[in-house]
């Protein structure tokens, strides 16, 4: 077992990187490379699953080549990756299953295998610049996928993405230089001892730009416009896969980069006394002084504010989801700035279960759309197979996304509101507890507008279909399991809070 | 020296980011993504930069030689910045074959 | 959060609910009223399964709602109640595009809670209910329990609604939503006589607003407020008897209240429309229905020796701020005011000779009530006699003896309060005493309608109506949502622009 746990992280990206000529040969030859690339892919999703196994080492260190981290490039399995990689890995299988075979053709599944290469990549990585590598890969093989619609809304929306993620890129290669220089080392394990615990102007300033280039990719306000023009172009089996599989990748890497670099996270206001003004400025002072976590938690509110008021005039369902993300990350974003266990256990927990609702969603489209271009809100129905079901399960969806009891998202949204209040962020408490009021507003348009209406066209059904329906299916099946596992999956965030924190000083 | 060249990478970057707010010449964009990367991979290696040190090969003898991590990275961002100007390209080619323009603000597509 | 504290905190409500009397009351007295609205309206139009679900759960969760031991329970069966309120909406006719002033309202009521909850939980460390309440996030709960209970100015959510949606309705969804409101107030808070001057006001505010309205729900709804106005007074205070005659008139709210609407239900069905001034001469054709008005009116009024009396008089009683009193007794005058009004023009003023109200159903429609009564209840929903089919007959017969059931359970509540509501003061009762000092504040409002109420009803009528807050901001937020809007509108170097300038802040921010 150790033996073979040793090689997991390596093969976990080897796998995929080999799988991409292979399947690229394949359909060269002439051959069906769909289904090679399911069974394949949905190997490597069990493969991320095999950290969970009893008897499996809690943290597996995986030195390429045998070099330290220092000089070397280490890959590290440890909990936060063992929370993120199944997520990953099923979410991407669930976007590949749900592909649609018109646009699924040529490149397209060795670049969902280069993708999920990227994102694997991502959460095991324990060197920043290798990190950026794999954001690279990740990046560019998603840039090529929003374009596979081949139509000229699809170029359009890859284009745009390509052009906001590669300034991105530049931002954050410059952010990593600036690190380097500061500190001398790269690998994430090292940056507590590399850096004082009070980091200076120049190491906050390189760090702000590391992590304003990722906070581009994950989409968090101001740095959030490309997102809804991205994803309405790509086609709703990618879309899916970005929202929610490969933004999670993100995500373990900016947490990675929060945690490990010193002053990355802990925001608390102290309570203070004294009159009304009094107070007020020493918590604005307090604020300024709080450096990147207050940055933190200012745009996690403007992206709350900002991403659910712009969703609610989007007259495409599309667009709607994507601004509907950008609020969700903020939430995220809260809980991570705030930085204690279980406000960070709650974000986890918030990310995992948004990526499935997120994904749900965006995989209702090609289920409720006539064709793959029209996703007017006014135009969905509740889809050709089993429409009771499928609107249930949508209506359950958004409840989700709203946080709504029986649905998943509450219980992460709960604990998000009462650990951000609790830590001293409370007016992040307010706007993560509001964002759902104005959520609601927007997804009961659409639950009212896609259920109280009757296809009138012939149903026709085909196995995509069928495939997209199973794959929709079973994001809404776990939000609702997730809820009743709640303790459960509560007190795994919670651990893999706490060895992260405990991991990065 | 050091001097000289810092100030380079960061006027590049600050023409670099000028071009972009400005172009609307979709080439020009990625001609402007060349400088930035330029103006960074310059960054990267002038961190390696010792005086008086030669290229870290060893040869026989002890002698200076500056840093060969940073090399690395840059040599590695350049196969990036490559593949990334491929792509961005190919996509200026499609989207001129299906709209017949390179102006940027002229894609509209996503309001219909 | 402890993982297991998730569950726990609701394995806890189920395992041993929390029982005290005035959890007991509330919860007894809303199960006993909607089970009777129920039979209610199951004898009007027939309504849609899913109707009935979604009424059921609004009041299930609201009869549950007294006994949790913790806030998570606590928030999870408030959100139910509007879930269930919202359910019932959409499945009337005339309110589903009213839901976007609902959903926001409630939402941003339920936001402030969790929010407030949050706060309370980081000073605390426990969801348990909170004894002496919340200890930090106080007045944020207390925004969200006012928006609920429909307080003015975040009333509009209550009365565009019930005003809205088919009258049987009205008496389903009026004996929960308020009420939980009013009742979080006494769980949560810690009052003072701040709260208890806000509840004179309210209350005060909500009757003049009452007289001023021609429309019979119209009328009914801003008594609603006013009645909250008292309840909020009574539990708003620190003195345990005020806040057990808030809770008690809480209870008889729901019964009298509900009384009303039954009764605007059948006037409403008799005449077709729902013109208070053109309504006239019903206490002549349905006599029994001008009894259970009168026994309804007479309860809200506060007169003995109906169930409003005692509460009343409790409240004021031992309020300790005398402003709140005062200004609970100018609401008591003006609800006399209004309800002799209700009474005359309804019941006992003259038909006119040409026989007005017949022909002429054109609603008017007062300010800022811009929702008339719902096209579809105007042709006799179980209509009484109009058609004179035995089947209308016998469910009008069957709503009149509901009627009859609940003015009967006016007087028993006035009579035995004590032995219902133990936590009542003991000499709360009503003795021949009271009769000498409970009918004086009626008294004065009869008198006064009688005297000035024709020229009194020019001046209501140019009072300032809620669109002068209500249409700066739905245009502000127009425009800052097209604004935003504008910003996303495809252009990539506006995006790369946000990025840089962003950048920039936040590096002056942070760094300097």
């Amino acid at each position: 077992m150790t033996v073979f746990a040793g090689h997991l992280p390596v093969f976990l990206i080897a796998l995929p990187l080999l799988a991409v000529p292979l399947l690229y040969l394949i359909d060269r030859l002439g051959a069906n490379s769909r289904n090679v690339a399911l069974l394949f892919y949905a190997l490597m999703a069990l493969a991320a699953g095999v950290p969970w196994l009893p008897g499996f080492p809690a943290e597996v260190v995986a030195e390429i080549g045998g070099w330290p981290a220092d000089i070397g490039i280490e890959l590290r399995l440890d909990a936060l990756a063992r929370l993120f990689l199944p997520v990953v890995g099923v979410i991407g299988l669930l976007g590949t299953v749900a592909a649609d075979p018109g646009e699924a053709t040529g490149p397209f599944y060795p670049l969902s295998f280069l993708l999920l290469a990227g994102s694997n990549g991502l959460i095991l990585t324990n060197d920043l610049f290798n990190a950026y590598v794999f954001l690279e890969i990740t990046s560019i093989s998603s840039y090529a996928l929003v374009g596979f619609r081949r139509d000229t809304r699809g170029f359009e929306s890859g284009f745009k993405y390509i052009v906001v993620g590669s300034l991105a890129s530049v931002l954050l290669l410059w952010g990593i230089a600036g690190l380097y220089a500061v500190s001398g080392t790269l690998a994430f394990s090292r940056f507590a001892a590399a850096l004082p615990a009070v980091p200076g102007r120049a190491a906050v300033a390189a760090a702000v730009l590391v992590v304003v280039g990722l906070l581009t990719k994950l989409g968090i306000a101001p740095f959030h416009a490309w997102k809804a023009d991205a994803l309405a172009g790509a086609p709703r089996s990618v879309a899916a896969t970005l929202a929610g599989a490969t933004v999670s990748a993100y995500f373990v890497v900016l947490v990675r980069v929060l945690t490990t670099v010193p002053g990355g996270i802990g925001f608390g206001l102290r309570p203070a006394t004294g009159g009304f003004f009094m107070r007020l400025s020493a918590y604005v002072s307090e604020f300024v002084a709080a450096g990147i976590p207050g940055m933190l938690i200012l745009l996690s509110g403007a992206s709350i504010i900002v991403g659910h008021l712009t969703a609610l005039r989007q007259t495409r369902l599309s667009r709607l989801l994507a601004y509907s993300s950008v609020a969700h990350f903020g939430y995220i974003i809260a809980g991570v700035a705030v930085g204690t266990v279980p406000a960070l256990a709650g974000a986890f927990l918030h990310a995992v279960h948004h990526a499935f609702m997120k994904a749900g969603l965006f995989l209702f489209i090609p289920l409720a759309a006539d064709s793959a271009e029209r996703d007017r809100i006014t135009s969905l129905t509740c889809g050709r197979t089993a429409p009771a079901l499928v609107g249930s399960a949508m209506i359950f969806l958004t409840m989700g996304m709203v946080g709504i009891p029986p649905a998943a998202g509450f219980a992460s949204k709960w604990i998000l509101v009462l650990e951000t209040a609790r830590a001293g962020a409370p007016f992040a408490a307010i706007l993560i507890a509001l964002g759902g009021a104005i959520a609601l507003v927007y997804y009961l348009r659409l639950s009212l507008a896609a259920v109280g209406r009757t296809r009138s066209s012939s149903p026709r059904r085909s196995p995509a279909d069928v495939r997209v329906f199973a794959a929709f299916l079973v994001c809404a099946g776990y939000v609702f399991v997730a809820f009743w596992a709640t303790d459960l999956l509560a007190g795994i965030a919670i651990s893999v809070a706490e060895t992260t924190l405990g991991g990065g000083g | 020296m050091e001097a000289i060249l810092a100030t380079t990478a960061f006027a590049l970057t600050a023409i670099g980011l000028y071009g972009l707010l400005t172009c609307r010449h979709m080439i020009r964009l990625v001609l402007c993504f060349n400088i930035l990367e330029a103006a960074v991979l310059l960054a990267i290696v002038l961190l390696a930069y010792r005086p008086e040190a030669l290229a870290p090969l060893v040869r026989d003898g002890e002698h200076a030689y500056v840093f060969p991590l940073p090399h690395a990275l840059a040599v590695t961002a350049i196969v990036i910045g490559a593949s990334l100007t491929a792509l961005m390209l190919a996509f200026i080619v499609r989207i001129y074959k299906s709209r017949g323009t390179v102006y940027i603000d002229e894609l509209k597509e996503w309001r219909r | 959060m402890s993982s297991a504290q998730f569950s726990n905190a609701v394995a806890a409500t189920v395992r041993s609910p929390l029982l005290d009397s005035g959890g007991l009351l509330v919860a007894a007295t809303i199960a006993a009223f909607s089970l009777l609205a129920f039979a209610f309206v199951a004898a009007g139009v027939r309504r849609r399964f899913w109707w009935w679900v979604a009424a059921s759960v609004h009041v299930a969760a609201g009869v549950l709602l007294p006994f949790t031991r913790d806030l998570l329970s606590f928030f999870v069966l408030w959100e139910m109640v509007t879930l269930g309120a919202v359910g019932v909406l959409a499945f009337e006719p005339d309110a589903r595009r009213l839901l976007r002033l609902y959903l926001p309202l409630q939402l941003l009521a339920a936001a402030l809670l969790m929010s407030a909850f949050g706060a309370h939980y980081g000073v605390s460390g426990s969801l348990l209910l909170p004894v002496q309440g919340l200890e930090a996030g106080a007045g944020v709960a207390l925004a969200a329990l006012s928006i609920k209970a429909a307080v003015i100015p975040v009333h509009l959510w209550m009365t565009r609604t019930y005003t809205a949606v088919r009258p049987e309705t009205a008496v389903v969804l009026s004996a929960v939503a308020t009420k939980i409101g009013v009742f979080g107030m006494y769980r949560l808070i810690s009052g003072g006589p701040t709260l208890e001057i806000a509840g004179g006001a309210v209350a005060v505010v909500g009757v003049i607003y009452a007289l001023r309205q021609k429309q019979l729900r119209h009328f009914l709804a801003f008594h609603i407020v006013s009645q909250v106005g008292y309840m909020i007074a009574g539990v708003g205070s620190t003195v345990a008897f005020a806040g057990a005659g808030g809770l008690f008139h809480l209870a008889n709210n729901v019964v009298y209240k509900g009384l009303l609407f039954m009764v605007v239900v059948m006037l409403i069905s008799r005449f077709g429309h729902s013109n208070i001034y053109r309504m006239n001469g019903a206490g002549r054709s349905m006599p029994v229905l001008a009894v259970v008005a009168v026994v309804a009116s007479a309860s809200i009024s506060g007169l003995p020796p109906f169930n409003g009396y005692v509460s009343k008089t409790v409240i004021e009683q031992f309020l300790s701020s005398p402003v709140a009193v005062a200004l609970l007794r100018i609401a008591g005058v003006g609800t006399a005011i209004s309800f002799t009004k209700f009474l005359w023009y309804c019941f006992f003023k003259r038909a006119e000779p040409r026989g007005a109200g017949r022909e002429d159903t054109c609603d008017e429609i007062v300010g800022d009530n811009a929702h008339s009564v719902p096209a579809r209840s105007r042709p006799a929903g179980g209509g009484v006699a109009v058609d004179g089919r035995p089947a209308a007959h016998a469910s009008a017969r069957r709503r009149i003896a509901i009627a009859v059931i609940l003015s009967l359970a006016c007087v028993v509540m006035g009579l035995a309060a004590v032995a219902i509501f133990p936590a009542l003061p003991a000499d709360a009762a009503v003795t021949l005493e009271s009769f000498r000092f409970g009918l004086v504040p009626p008294a004065i409002g009869v008198l006064l309608f009688a005297l000035a109420y024709s020229r009194l009803r020019p001046a209501l009528e140019r009072l300032p109506s809620a669109t002068l807050y209500t249409r700066p901001l739905s245009t502000g937020a127009t425009r800052l949502l097209r604004a935003l809007q504008e910003q996303h509108s495809g252009d990539v170097r506006r995006y790369l622009g946000w990025i840089l300038m962003g950048l920039i802040v936040i590096w002056a921010v942070v760094i300097l």
